[in-house]
């Protein structure tokens, strides 16, 4: 039994896994930023859709001194304008992303991403959704474990060695225990709705999202349907913490909780948090982090 | 397993504990006691296991917009949208600032104050500005193919009155 649990959490492990979710996570996060890049005005500033003082009540922020507001401030003591101060944060925040992408200095592009990200997107009220709040637990992932062990400029550089570890391990563990409480919370707590118990759930779904182009109304002369995607999430997500870790079937469901993303992406908008989810999912269950696949 | 490892282990441990208590909604972590409380409280949210995952669950939420109605001093009424961002992602962002909007009443004066006044200035020539919030009330598929159509109903209205005209 100890050998076992010592072997669940202390076998040299591939860093490939971690990796790749530095990756997937940079080059999603950048995707974003690049989307938010024209919409900066319309969340600060005077002509802000949320006033930073409602900004301020509304955001749960663990440290105050980490706000990007008080950045702002200290900037403008030292006679930088607020757009253009807000414009070089974001481009800072762009910039350590590419960093992090490419695995060039990592730890610190992974710090300096987290904090801008969390500063900007979270409690800049610039980003809240489900989508910014994975990205922000990606990065801390990203901040805390050896994820330049391949594929980065670190490593070609000598800073890093890419040999197997037991870290990579327990953050791999980590990662994926942490994955199957988030799924089966979210399929828990959809089974207290009545939408979810009757299949209709996707139908509602289709008209949240606003920015779906085309006309998907046609469904609902095909209820069934409807009630199969409804409860292929459900089961999905009730699955997951069950079905994922057993050899047999880890790659199948890793596959059909992507596909799941997909169809959040494109019948419900979610591109960033089907991306960042389904990067999660490859990195620390597709990818084989046996020793011998190391870079 | 050397030592550093195992303590490796045990901080890993409880940050999935934390991560637990979050997915739970845990009272003690959303209003800690004392140093240590308090110092988790703030790794929970500096890690992100504070999280909660229930998106769209029980249910889905409905679409929300919020539309200003303007009056000027002729009485001619004009109606604006709040501007809510160009991209998907920004609009995504309006969403949950509007989620928390219905959620809760107490910060709705002060947001809808907020918005009256970005009125005020962007249009001098108003003196009245109605900020409401309408909710998408979508009809179920049954109805839907009963010639049912999703309509706008209103959750929140409040009216807003220029003091003093703008010069």
């Amino acid at each position: 039994m100890i050998p076992a649990v010592v072997r669940f959490v202390a076998a040299p492990a591939s860093p490939r896994p971690l990796a790749l979710l530095r990756v997937g996570i940079a080059a999603t996060l950048l995707l974003q930023a690049a989307l938010l890049w024209a919409d900066l005005p319309s969340f600060f500033g005077s002509s802000a859709v949320v006033s930073r003082a409602l900004r301020e009540a509304i955001a749960d922020r663990p440290l105050p001194a980490l706000e990007l507001d008080a950045s702002l401030d200290w900037l403008a003591r030292h006679g930088v304008e607020q757009a253009l101060a807000l414009r070089a944060l974001f481009v800072v925040y762009a910039a350590s992303l590419v960093g992090l992408l490419l695995g060039w200095r990592t730890r610190v592009m992974a710090i300096v991403a987290w904090w801008l990200q969390q500063s900007l997107l979270v409690w800049g009220q610039l980003a809240v959704h489900g989508g910014s709040a994975f990205a922000h637990i990606a990065l801390f992932y990203c901040l805390l474990l050896p994820v330049a062990g391949a594929w980065s400029l670190d490593r070609r550089a000598g800073r890093t060695t890419g040999a197997p570890t037991a870290l990579v391990r327990l953050g791999l563990r980590a990662i994926q225990i942490h994955l199957c409480v988030v799924y089966f919370e979210a399929g828990a707590a959809k089974l207290l709705g009545e939408q979810y118990l009757s299949g209709e759930a996707a139908w509602y779904a289709l008209f949240h999202a606003d920015w779906i182009t085309g006309d998907l109304t046609w469904l609902a002369r095909m209820p069934w349907l409807v009630a199969v995607a409804t409860w292929l999430t459900l089961i999905v997500e009730l699955g997951y913490p069950f079905m994922i870790w057993p050899r047999r079937t880890r790659r199948g469901w890793a596959l059909l909780t992507i596909v799941m993303h997909a169809g959040f992406a494109v019948g419900m908008g979610l591109w960033v948090f089907s991306l960042v989810m389904s990067t999660f999912t490859a990195a620390v269950f597709l990818l084989s982090a046996a020793p011998q696949d190391s870079a | 397993m050397t030592t550093r490892h195992a303590a490796l282990c045990l901080f890993a441990a409880l940050h999935l504990f934390v991560v637990a208590c979050g997915a739970l909604r845990v009272a003690w972590l959303e209003a800690p006691a004392g140093i240590a409380g308090k110092a988790l409280k703030a790794y929970a949210g500096l890690s992100g296991a504070d999280a909660t995952y229930g998106f769209f669950a029980p249910a889905v939420p409905p679409r929300r917009r919020v539309r200003l109605e303007l009056v000027d001093a002729d009485g001619k009424q004009d109606v604006a949208l709040l501007h809510d961002g160009a991209s998907p992602e920004a609009r995504s962002s309006l969403k949950s600032l509007l989620a928390l909007f219905a959620k809760t009443p107490a910060a709705r004066h002060d947001i809808a104050a907020y918005w009256a006044a970005r009125m005020f200035d962007e249009h001098p020539g108003a003196m009245r500005v109605t900020a409401a919030v309408e909710e998408m009330v979508t009809p179920s598929m049954v109805s839907y193919l009963d010639g049912a159509r999703p309509s706008w109903s209103r959750i929140y209205t409040e009216t807003f009155t220029r003091l003093v005209p703008r010069r």
